[in-house]
């Protein structure tokens, strides 16, 4: 019991540190940015295909697309020359962007550690009777919960812009339905890989002594965790564009694989039919839950090794 | 009780930070003297139990602090100031005293807040207990750093230099603090200003170069250079400048020198009653030489 308040306590301290730097303001603030001027700078044009691209679909089709969150290029700037798959914030991992994740987040929380050895704070924590891993693990949960809280602010900007979007190009707003499904899919999809690119950071960066020091082994775990997340779970993908739908086509498959789990756990009876929103899903062969387990597994297994070895090294070189 | 037994400590290959400390450390306040680099932190570090000894033992309240569980015994009885006192600068001092505290094991709401609120009151930082810490004067920091040392009900309290950056009167208080709390439980008290030892506790190992040259009370350093301590006036003339002066004090017409020697050579000097720093001194300076002629 202690030790889960000590636990709780290193958490809350990382979440609310991180809240008063600033940091989902920040974050929340580029990716609106990016966003915006992505709109302002690609829908003039792409809008102006909208009708003969829509021309392409029966009304039915489009209706059926605008009501699972798909629009006609409105975003092309992030896609060029495919579907803009508007999907919940983490969709955008339908062009890979959710991966940046793993490479920015392992960045961002790499300097957790070592800003306790900046501080001066470090020493003062050791003295209390508090072990390594009730550390680590107090870190890990705090900026895990810091990065799904600020995940919070760019999914509802999503929303706020998808609403406006549809309204005006569409004609109607987002059904309830959309909304809980974008929900579901941000936290089936989105969250697994925000809070494993949030702990391979903070444990890559155990080892180092200031923030700045940090940066670089971040970059590169990140690196290492975006090409072996792919190689782990990707699908055999050929295409003629490798570049544009390899990331996508990843993205849908890992997606399908998530959404089998979902259907499995808690929709049994309308197992198939829950493919009908997934680009890629119609079709394609059901993923067993053995699958989704072991992958599941993996990724435990891996964070774990990892806690392991940075725990390890705390003992070694701080006695904690 | 804490007993430290052929303690040695050595960074990397050469640097030799204790050679063989042998200590013994009862109840009350110890204070433990050294100038910079003598191995006081380091010795402190092992003690709390946040550094691993190269070679030696060191019990703590019955516990073996080289050992996981016997650490683990020790910091939930510690309470801890370390010489270069971080805070997080974003968050406030009851914040940060709250955090403190879970992290040392209380999880009773009531009994933490009451002691939170009492050592706030203690520093006198209750009117800036929601202000953050970023804010704060180096002194404030301290107060912070002892508030949180507090917590907890330690049964020993280790400080390392707290009076740093403290201004004369924050000192005095502080002081006064500490020895109120030695009648509670261990307190160690690591230093270089010899003065805050000698209003305050009754034993003291001076240590330098990683070895104690002396284990007992302040008396017995005064005693030890009695009949050494001399003042000498001249009149404007400067002493040798390799002759132990203590201090230098400009008065009207002349200087007036307090030395620590066998004797005075060639000047005309009075014997002075000495104090602690006279001995403190006088010991180091022995050493200095015990050293040279091992050369």
């Amino acid at each position: 019991m202690k030790t889960l308040w000590q636990i709780f306590a290193i958490a809350r301290n990382e979440f609310r540190f991180g809240l008063r730097r600033g940091a989902p303001v920040v974050v929340t603030a580029v990716i609106g940015l990016l966003l915006g001027a992505g709109i302002l700078m690609s829908t003039g044009d792409n809008i102006q295909n909208v009708d003969v691209r829509m021309q392409q679909f029966t009304p039915n089709q489009v209706a059926q697309l605008a009501k699972n969150g798909i629009t006609v290029e409105v975003w092309q700037f992030l896609s060029p020359g495919s579907f803009a798959d508007l999907i919940a914030m983490d969709t955008t991992g339908a062009w890979g962007y959710i991966y940046l994740a793993l490479l920015l987040l392992p960045i961002a929380t790499a300097g957790t550690v070592p800003a306790d050895r900046q501080f001066g704070v470090f020493e003062l924590l050791r003295s209390t009777p508090i072990d390594g891993s009730t550390y680590l693990a107090g870190k890990v949960l705090g900026v895990i919960g810091l990065v799904v809280f600020i995940a919070c602010f760019p999914f509802l900007l999503f929303l706020v812009a998808l609403e406006g979007i549809m309204l005006k190009f569409i004609g109607f707003g987002i059904p309830l339905g959309l909304i809980m499904l974008h929900l579901k899919l941000s936290v089936m999809d989105g969250l697994p890989i925000l809070a494993s690119g949030a702990a391979l950071g903070v444990l890559a960066g155990v080892a180092f002594q200031t923030r700045r020091k940090a940066i670089l082994p971040g970059f590169i775990t990140g690196l290492l965790g975006i090409f072996s997340w792919l190689s782990a779970f990707r699908f055999p993908v050929s295409s003629q564009n490798i570049s544009d739908v390899a990331a996508y086509s990843i993205f849908q498959k890992y997606q399908s694989i998530w959404q089998a789990l979902w259907d499995r756990l808690f929709k049994p009876d309308s197992f198939l039919s829950s493919y009908e929103f997934s680009l890629v899903g119609i079709g394609e062969p059901a993923v067993g839950i053995a699958r989704v387990l072991i992958m599941y597994l993996v990724i435990l297994a891996v964070l774990a090794g990892l806690f392991g070895l940075a725990r390890l090294w705390l003992q070694w070189k701080e006695n904690i | 009780m804490i007993t430290v037994s052929q303690l040695t400590k050595t960074y990397g290959k050469k640097v030799q930070a204790l050679r063989g400390v042998y200590l013994e450390i009862g109840s009350g306040m110890f204070g433990l003297v050294g100038p910079n680099g003598a191995g006081k932190t380091t010795l402190m570090r092992i003690l709390a139990g946040l550094l691993r000894p190269t070679s030696g033992k060191v019990s703590v309240l019955g516990n073996d602090v080289t050992t996981g569980r016997g650490k683990l015994a020790v910091k939930s009885v510690l309470g801890y100031l370390p010489q270069e006192l971080g805070l997080y600068p974003d968050l406030t001092a009851l914040e940060f005293l709250e955090f403190v505290a879970l992290l040392k094991g209380m999880t009773d709401r009531a009994e933490r807040d009451k002691q939170i609120n009492e050592n706030l009151e203690l520093v006198g930082l209750t009117s800036d207990a929601r202000r953050k810490m970023r804010t704060f004067s180096g002194g404030m920091k301290r107060r912070v750093g002892i508030a949180q040392a507090l917590l907890g009900s330690p049964q020993l309290l280790i400080v390392d230099e707290p009076t740093a950056g403290l201004d004369p009167e924050e000192r005095v208080h502080l002081r006064n603090l500490l020895a109120e709390m030695a009648g509670r439980c261990t307190v160690i008290l690591s230093t270089h200003i010899v003065e805050d030892i000698s209003q305050s506790c009754s034993n003291l190992a001076i240590i330098n170069m990683g070895q104690v040259l002396f284990r007992g009370s302040p008396r017995d350093i005064i005693e030890n250079v009695r009949g050494k301590v001399w003042q000498v006036t001249t009149d404007g003339k400067r002493l040798d400048p390799g002759m132990a002066i203590v201090s230098t004090m400009q008065i009207q017409n002349g200087v007036q020198y307090r030395l620590v020697c066998e004797r005075v050579d060639g000047w005309p000097a009075v014997p002075a009653e000495p104090n602690l720093e006279d001995g403190y001194i006088w010991l180091m300076q022995q050493a200095r030489i015990n050293q040279n002629n091992s050369k």
